[in-house]
């Protein structure tokens, strides 16, 4: 086993604290790289935090260039030690200090820099539903961005396996403002489409620099989702009154287009926003589906090129 | 952020038969939890064998099983917890405490005999005895040519004979061998043919899908199979005298089967959680020479692997002084056990669904009394070992775990 000790990485500023853990800059004493080091807490009553089973035994099997990779987990006698590769900052903190060139809204990205975010941050996505992962809480302080515009996610404390047929799931999950309505409305049988709704609200964000749907409760969460994409009726929802948060007492709103509200995007961008943004999980995109878009045309030419190559080679 | 951790004190009656945790939150997800200080765990690390408080029990009388009337009281927790990312909404919580107490086990054991289908002991010896129906069937019925499996997950050193070896290899061999090998794999008796088919009505028909079926039904699946390796295991003396943390001084009061079936009742253990489990003696064996499932280490691994299982897998689970109150041993000891655990499989406790589904078909063909249904329409309802299974479930509520010792 590893008993490699902490002492090998010098630690370095706090790069923020989290729900669960402390995460610190760290530098390996021997090659000099940076690191991330997650620092958990060890409690004799509580255990090993389930969030740290979680995340150490899921990241140990998804090994992808847009998935923060785990190097190593350090025991020492009342903590461990996640050592994570280094990102320089997250997608939050990437965009508040984002001077767009062209001008536009303040936190707004340029456009090619959000096709290039999006396209990682579904192949990342895709990546974990492949191998039957839900990360579940996909958020813009989630995705981390390094220098060399590379973007990958990271904290998988919520994420959960659902291969295996463990039919409690929790609607405790997800940031509220990237949270899917059926979730919202209670759903306990929800799958990967959870994932792609909160990867729509991000590119949303991306482009106006503000989220989508900054609801304050899951009510007014529901009621802003409402707003915009209209409220859910049995007819274009069937079966929505089944869920355990369904009201008869909802206003009823038109759906709006997101094209008013989104001026700047293009119309394949705007295509994609839609088939991720359903309000009906059943209707919303795949990861893989989303890859194929005609809006990422130019990532799949260099993809398919790559591949091409690569084939040559062989 | 406030903290809402209940924890037991120690008051309260030492008999009551009747406190079952209550969850009264289902889901009561992944707490996480603001970085609390760290308060020292008494950990007994250097002491291999967890010391025994108390008298050690009596060990019951050869093909009886040991049914200890306890004093040693489950108690349940309320999960309580301590915080949630913020943008969760918390959860009420409940604080529901019930008490545990835990005066020295108690030698005044109420044995009583149960069907033989379900008679277990720990002890090999007892094993031998006649009547005992658990895992006899294929001593009954040397096998075929055993099928060697390896573990596509295996990493790191994987000790000669860890994956491959078969128990009904074993089986085949144990009167002429003077020292048999460990038995490391859960695996092995597909191709060994169940004894001729009991009469019509007896046999237990296990649904297709195994998440559907009775976790108790499961229970004694599995429990047969751990008997098997643990007689084949209890042969082998102690390899070069190494102890692992998952040992016990001496074989705990409670049979596996009782063991198990109390998890699967008091710690709400469902099929996919056990056939995890199951796993988890595979990769743990392949991946720890020095651990064998015996009659010393299958209770605390049995309730190490249901706590990583469940904290792990599912979005349902219990705190640890929950499990540790059910298992019987003190929550300082559940947290170096799980870690232990965690750490020697490398974290990878993910099983992938297929595996799972090969580990069912398996424990059902090799136990006799049990078949799969072959339509999925079938009725899989009354029948002998059910009504077993119901009448081991009123005893269970009675029985009280005896501090492993």
């Amino acid at each position: 086993m590893d008993k490699r000790h902490p002492s090998s990485f010098q630690q370095l500023e706090k790069l923020g604290e989290g729900t669960y853990a402390t995460v610190f800059k760290g530098r390996n004493g021997q090659t000099g790289a940076f690191v991330a080091l997650k620092e958990i807490h060890l409690d004799s009553e509580e255990g090993t935090p389930s969030t740290a089973i979680r995340e150490i035994s899921l990241m140990k099997e998804l090994k992808h260039e847009n998935i923060v990779s785990l190097y190593d987990v350090i025991h020492t006698e009342n903590k461990l030690m996640l050592v994570f590769e280094y990102m320089d900052k997250d997608l939050k903190k990437y965009m508040d200090s984002y001077h767009n060139p062209n001008g536009g809204p303040r936190g707004a990205l340029d456009a090619p820099t959000i096709k290039s975010f999006m396209w990682q941050l579904m192949k990342g996505v895709a990546f974990c539903h492949d191998n039957r992962v839900l990360h579940r809480d996909l958020k813009p302080q989630n995705l981390l961005i390094n220098n060399q515009g590379q973007l990958k996610l990271a904290d998988f404390g919520l994420a959960r396996a659902f291969g295996i047929p463990v039919n409690t799931f929790s609607n405790e999950v997800v940031t509220l403002w990237y949270r899917a309505p059926d979730v919202l409305l209670g759903s306990r049988t929800y799958n990967t489409s959870i994932d792609i709704w909160s990867a729509g609200c991000i590119m949303a964000e991306m482009f106006t620099g503000r989220p989508l749907f900054p609801g304050t409760t899951n009510e007014d969460q529901l009621l802003k989702i409402f707003r915009l994409m209209g409220t859910p009726s049995e007819r274009s929802w069937p079966g929505i009154s089944q869920f355990p948060e369904y009201k008869t007492t909802w206003p009823v709103y038109a759906t709006q287009e997101l094209r008013n509200l989104l001026p700047s995007v293009d119309a394949a961008g705007l295509g994609l926003l839609g088939q991720m943004l359903q309000m009906r999980p059943e209707m919303r995109c795949s990861a893989q589906q989303a890859l194929q878009h005609p809006w990422f045309a130019e990532f799949q030419q260099r993809e398919a090129a790559r591949a091409g190559q690569q084939a040559a080679f062989r | 952020m406030s903290t809402l951790t209940s924890s037991p004190s120690p008051a309260g009656s030492p008999h009551n038969p009747f406190l079952v945790p209550q969850r009264n939150t289902p889901y009561s997800r992944s707490p996480r939890a603001s970085p609390r200080p760290f308060s020292s765990p008494k950990r007994t690390f250097n002491a291999p064998v967890a010391a025994t408080r108390f008298p050690k029990q009596q060990q019951p009388a050869e093909g009886e099983k040991g049914r200890q009337q306890s004093s040693y009281v489950d108690a349940a927790t309320q999960y309580s917890p301590e915080g949630y990312p913020p943008t969760a909404p918390r959860h009420k919580v409940a604080v529901t405490r019930t008490e545990a107490a835990q005066p020295p086990g108690s030698a005044g054991s109420a044995k009583k005999r149960k069907e033989s289908t379900r008679s277990e002991s720990p002890h090999h010896q007892q094993m031998s005895s006649s009547d005992v129906g658990a895992g006899s069937s294929a001593a009954r019925n040397p096998p075929s040519e055993p099928q060697p499996r390896t573990d596509p997950e295996l990493e790191g050193a994987v000790s000669q004979n860890a994956s491959t070896t078969d128990l009904a290899k074993h089986e085949a061999v144990e009167q002429q061998q003077p020292e048999p090998e460990e038995a490391r794999s859960t695996h092995g008796y597909s191709s060994a043919p169940k004894r001729s088919r009991p009469e019509p009505g007896t046999v237990k028909v296990m649904p297709l899908k195994y998440e559907t079926c009775n976790p108790k039904d499961l229970g004694i699946l599995i429990s047969n199979m751990l008997m098997e390796l643990i007689r084949l295991n209890d042969r082998i003396p102690l390899r070069d005298g190494k102890l692992t943390r998952f040992h016990s001084r001496a074989p705990p009061g409670i049979s596996v089967s009782d063991y198990l079936q109390r998890l699967i009742q008091h710690a709400t253990l469902s099929p996919p959680i056990l056939l995890s489990m199951v796993w988890y003696i595979d990769r743990i064996c392949a991946l720890y020479p020095a651990f064998t499932i015996n009659s010393l280490t299958v209770h605390r691994f049995l309730i190490t692997a249901a706590t990583v299982a469940a904290k792990g897998l599912s979005d349902s689970f219990w705190t640890n002084p929950t499990y540790a109150r059910i298992g019987g041993i003190p929550v300082t000891e559940l947290a170096t056990l799980e870690l232990e655990f965690l750490q020697r499989v490398y974290w990878k406790i993910v099983p992938k669904p297929e595996v799972l589904e090969e580990y069912y078909r398996s424990l059902v063909d090799r136990t006799q009394g049990f078949e799969l249904e072959t339509t999925g329409s079938e009725s899989s309802s009354l029948d002998e070992s059910e009504e077993g299974t119901k009448s081991a479930e009123g005893e269970e509520d009675e029985k009280m775990a005896d501090e492993l010792t």
